[in-house]
C-alpha cells in the first residue's frame, strides 16, 4: 500500500468519525430550552378543559399546506399514554420508557432527557412557582413528579397512593400553587385473577403543594371504607364498595372555587353513589359541594371480560359507563348574559349539561350507542365563539353494551346552550385490509377558531370545519415513519390513535400514533406537522 | 416370623404405567397442597404480587415448597416420592438409592419441564422430548438422563 493510499484512508476514516460525532451531538445535545412562554400548558389547554387553542394559526384556507416536519420514535412500548405541552421553542413529552423528553419544536432534536421512576402515564402540565417553570406528571407506579422545564432536573417526587394498586392515568392540573391529581387503580385488571380478593381501592383526587409535594387534602370518590362482603373457597374474601376511579384531568371552576371531575364504575358490590358521577369539591379543603350520578349500580371489572361467572365479576356485570372525558366548564350567551355550564360526556354516548352552582342536570343528549370503550371516551373540545361543543363518538363494534341501538361513530357538534346537534360528521371506514383496526373516534379532539382536529382508531387524522363539520384535511398515520432519533433498535410506527389526541401550537400540529392497549393497533410515533408558508395561496 | 424388607432390583425398570400413575399421584397431591397453601397464605389475594413482578417467583416458590414439604422426607430417607412409595417404586443410581443431590437435579429438571408450557413455544419441544424419550423402550425420560437416575420397582423379600 502506497504512502498516498494510507494518507487518503486516514483522512477518509477521520472524516467519517467527525461526521458521526457531529450527528451524535446533533441527536443528543441540542441546546437547552430557552423559552418559558408556555403556549400549550395542560391537557385541557386551560383550567376549564375547553381543549380550545387560541394561538393556533391553522385554518381552513391553509390547512392543506400542513406537512409532516419530523417524527420522533417514543421508546418503551406500543401504547404511549402521555400528552405533550409546548413552549415557544420546545415540546415536552413523556414516554413508556420512563423518560420525560424536551424536544426542539422545530426539528425534533432532543434538548434534555429526564429519567422518571416509572412509565409516564399521564399528560404533562406546566406550573410557574417562585420564578421557576415546572413540569408535573403522574407515573405508572403512582408517583407524582416535578421537573424543571429548563434544566430537566427533578424538584420533588411523591407517592400519591393510599393503596398499592392505585396509579395515575389522568393528567394533573395546576392552579394557584396547588397540583390536583386524579387517582385511578389497576384493580380493575388485577381482578382477572380468581385468587384476588376484589376489591379494596377507591378512586380519589388529591391536592399537593406544588412547591414541595406535600399533600394538602385527599377526597375519595366513595366515602365508605371497603368491608368484607363475602368469602369463597373458605379463605378468599370479597370486598366492597370499591372502584369509581378518576382517570381524567379535573377541571377548575375559579369563580365558584370548585374542582370538578368525572368518575368511573364500581369494581365490586355494593354499588356506590360515587361511581359514574360528576362531582364538585371545594378547591381549598376537598370537601364535597355536590355530586350527581348518571348511571346507578354500575359494577364491573375486567374479570367480566373473561367470563361473567368469574368469581370476581359482579353480578351486575357493568355496563361500565365511566366518565373518561373530563368535564368542560363552558361559557355561552344565555338570556341573562354570559353563563357558565358544565358539559360532561359519558361512555354511554350521552352528553350532559349541568348547572355548576347546584350540580342539577340541565339537559342530556344521546349521540350514539355507547360501549365500554365509548361512546364519548377520552375527551371533548369547544368553540365558545360558535357556541359549540365537539363530542367524538367511538361506538366501536368490538365493545358493545347490549344495546340494540346501531353504532354511530363520528364527530358531533352540539349547541352548548340547548343540547341540539348542529352538525355531525360520521367516520369513514378505512379498516379494509387492516388487522386490529377499529372504526371510531375515541381520542380527545382539539379545536381552534376555524377547525376541529379529531383522530380515529383507524389511524386517520382529520381536520373538520368548526362551523359545519366538512372535512378539509386528512392524514393516514397507520404506517412506518423515518424518525429523527431512529436507531437499529428503535423505529417509529403509527397505528390506532386513541387517548389524548392532537395538540395545536401556533403553526404546528402534534399527534401520537399507535395505541395497543385494548386490541387496537399499537405504535410509537410522535408526529409533528407544520404549515408550509411557500405552499399557502395568497388571500 | 416373616419380616418384609424392601430392596431395589437392578435391571428391572419400573413399568411405564406404574411410573405414570406414581407421577399422577404426586401431581395431584402436590397441586392440592399448592392450592391449600395459596388459599391459607393469601399470597395472591392482595395487589402487591400483581404489581411488583413477583407473581411468577411466588408461584414457583409455592410449588417448590409444597413439593419439598410433601416428598422431602421420603426422598431423603429412601429416594422416593410419596406416589412412588405408595406404588413401590424407587429412584436409583447404580442400583443404589439415588443420592439427594441427584434427586434435586431430577426434581428441578422435572419441574422446569413442567413449567415450560407457560414459558414459550420453542422450549415446549423439550417437554415433548421428555415425554418421547420416556416412551422409548429404555423408558428413560429427559429428566432421568439429566440427573443420571432411573426408576425401578421394589420387591418384597421374605427373610
Amino acid at each position: 500500500m502506497s504512502r498516498n493510499t494510507i494518507c487518503y484512508l486516514f483522512y477518509a476514516i477521520a472524516g467519517l468519525l467527525a461526521l458521526t460525532a457531529t450527528q451524535l451531538a446533533w441527536a443528543a445535545n441540542c441546546e437547552a430550552p430557552k423559552s418559558t412562554e408556555f403556549l400549550a400548558a395542560s391537557w385541557g389547554q386551560d383550567h376549564r378543559n375547553t381543549r380550545y387553542q387560541p394561538n393556533s394559526t391553522i385554518n381552513a384556507r391553509n390547512v392543506e399546506t400542513l406537512e409532516l416536519a419530523w417524527v420522533f420514535a417514543l421508546e418503551g412500548g406500543q401504547a404511549p399514554h402521555s400528552y405533550p405541552i409546548a413552549t415557544k421553542d420546545s415540546l415536552y413529552i413523556g414516554t413508556q420508557a420512563s423518560k420525560l423528553i424536551a424536544l426542539d419544536r422545530a426539528s425534533g432534536c432532543t434538548r434534555w432527557t429526564y429519567s422518571s421512576a416509572d412509565s409516564i402515564r399521564t399528560g404533562l402540565v406546566h406550573g410557574r412557582l417562585n420564578q421557576q417553570d415546572l413540569i408535573f406528571f403522574g407515573t405508572g407506579n403512582g408517583d407524582v413528579e416535578a421537573v424543571s422545564a429548563l434544566s430537566g432536573e427533578q424538584l420533588w417526587s411523591v407517592d400519591a397512593r393510599d393503596h398499592d394498586a392505585q396509579f395515575i392515568t389522568g393528567t394533573p392540573v395546576f392552579h394557584d400553587g396547588v397540583l390536583y391529581v386524579p387517582i385511578s387503580s389497576r384493580e380493575v385488571a388485577i381482578a382477572i385473577s380468581p385468587l384476588y380478593g376484589c376489591c379494596t381501592s377507591r378512586g380519589a383526587v388529591a391536592a399537593f403543594d406544588a412547591a414541595t409535594g406535600q399533600q394538602l387534602w385527599r377526597t375519595h370518590t366513595i366515602a365508605d371504607e371497603p368491608e368484607v362482603t363475602g368469602r369463597r373457597w373458605l379463605f378468599i374474601e370479597s370486598w366492597g364498595p370499591s372502584g369509581a376511579p378518576v382517570w381524567s384531568a379535573p377541571t377548575i371552576d375559579i369563580k365558584r372555587n370548585t374542582l370538578l371531575f368525572g368518575s368511573g364504575e364500581n369494581y365490586s358490590a355494593p354499588a356506590s353513589q360515587g361511581s359514574d358521577a360528576i362531582t364538585a369539591l371545594d378547591l381549598r379543603t376537598g370537601a364535597k359541594r355536590w355530586s350527581q350520578q348518571y348511571t346507578a349500580s354500575d359494577n364491573f371489572n375486567m374479570a367480566c371480560t373473561v367470563n361473567k361467572n368469574h368469581p370476581n365479576c359482579p353480578k351486575e356485570n357493568g355496563p361500565d359507563l365511566d366518565f373518561g372525558a373530563p368535564p368542560v366548564l363552558a361559557r355561552f350567551d344565555g338570556p341573562r348574559g354570559p353563563q357558565d355550564i358544565i358539559l360532561a360526556g359519558q361512555k354511554s354516548a350521552e352528553v350532559h349539561a349541568i348547572d355548576p352552582e347546584t350540580g342539577v342536570k340541565l339537559w342530556s343528549r344521546n349521540i350514539g350507542r355507547g360501549g365500554y370503550l365509548g361512546g364519548v371516551h377520552w375527551g371533548m373540545a369547544t368553540n365558545e365563539t360558535l357556541g359549540l361543543l365537539y363530542a367524538p363518538v367511538s361506538d366501536i363494534r368490538q365493545a358493545p353494551i347490549g344495546s340494540t341501538q346501531e353504532p354511530a361513530p363520528g364527530m358531533y357538534a352540539i349547541d352548548i346552550a340547548t343540547g341540539q346537534v348542529r352538525w355531525q360528521t360520521p367516520t369513514e371506514d378505512h379498516c379494509a385490509g387492516r388487522e386490529r383496526c377499529m372504526n371510531g373516534f375515541s381520542a380527545a379532539p382539539i379545536a381552534n377558531a376555524d377547525l376541529v382536529f379529531v383522530a380515529g382508531l383507524d389511524g386517520w387524522l382529520h381536520a373538520l370545519r368548526a362551523d359545519n363539520g366538512a372535512r378539509v384535511w386528512d392524514f393516514d398515520t397507520w404506517r412506518e415513519f423515518s424518525a429523527v432519533n431512529e436507531t437499529d433498535e428503535l423505529k417509529a410506527s403509527g397505528g390506532s390513535i386513541d387517548v389524548h389526541g392532537p395538540l395545536l401550537v401556533e403553526d404546528q400540529l402534534f399527534i401520537q400514533s399507535g395505541y395497543g392497549s385494548f386490541g387496537q393497533q399499537g405504535g410509537n410515533a410522535l408526529l409533528a406537522f407544520r404549515l408550509t408558508p411557500s405552499k399557502q395561496s395568497n388571500p | 416370623m416373616t419380616e418384609v424388607q424392601s430392596q431395589s432390583l437392578s435391571g428391572q425398570p419400573a413399568a411405564k404405567m406404574r411410573r405414570i400413575a406414581a407421577t399422577g399421584i404426586d401431581a395431584i397431591i402436590t397441586a392440592g397442597l399448592v392450592v391449600l397453601l395459596t388459599l391459607v397464605s393469601g399470597q395472591f389475594e392482595v395487589a402487591a404480587p400483581y404489581l411488583d413482578g413477583t407473581l411468577v417467583l411466588r408461584a414457583t416458590l409455592l410449588v417448590i415448597g409444597s413439593y419439598l414439604l410433601l416428598h422431602g422426607i421420603f426422598l431423603l430417607r429412601s429416594a422416593q416420592t410419596l406416589g412412588k412409595k405408595i406404588l413401590g417404586l424407587q429412584i436409583v443410581t447404580d442400583n443404589q438409592a439415588a443420592p439427594f443431590w441427584r434427586l434435586m437435579v431430577r426434581a428441578g429438571a422435572l419441574l422446569s419441564l413442567a413449567f415450560i408450557p407457560v414459558v414459550g413455544y420453542p422450549l415446549q419441544a423439550l417437554h415433548l422430548v421428555d415425554i418421547l424419550l420416556f416412551l422409548l423402550p429404555a423408558g428413560l425420560a429427559l429428566h432421568d438422563r439429566l440427573s443420571g437416575t432411573e426408576v425401578v420397582r421394589l420387591v418384597a423379600r421374605s427373610v
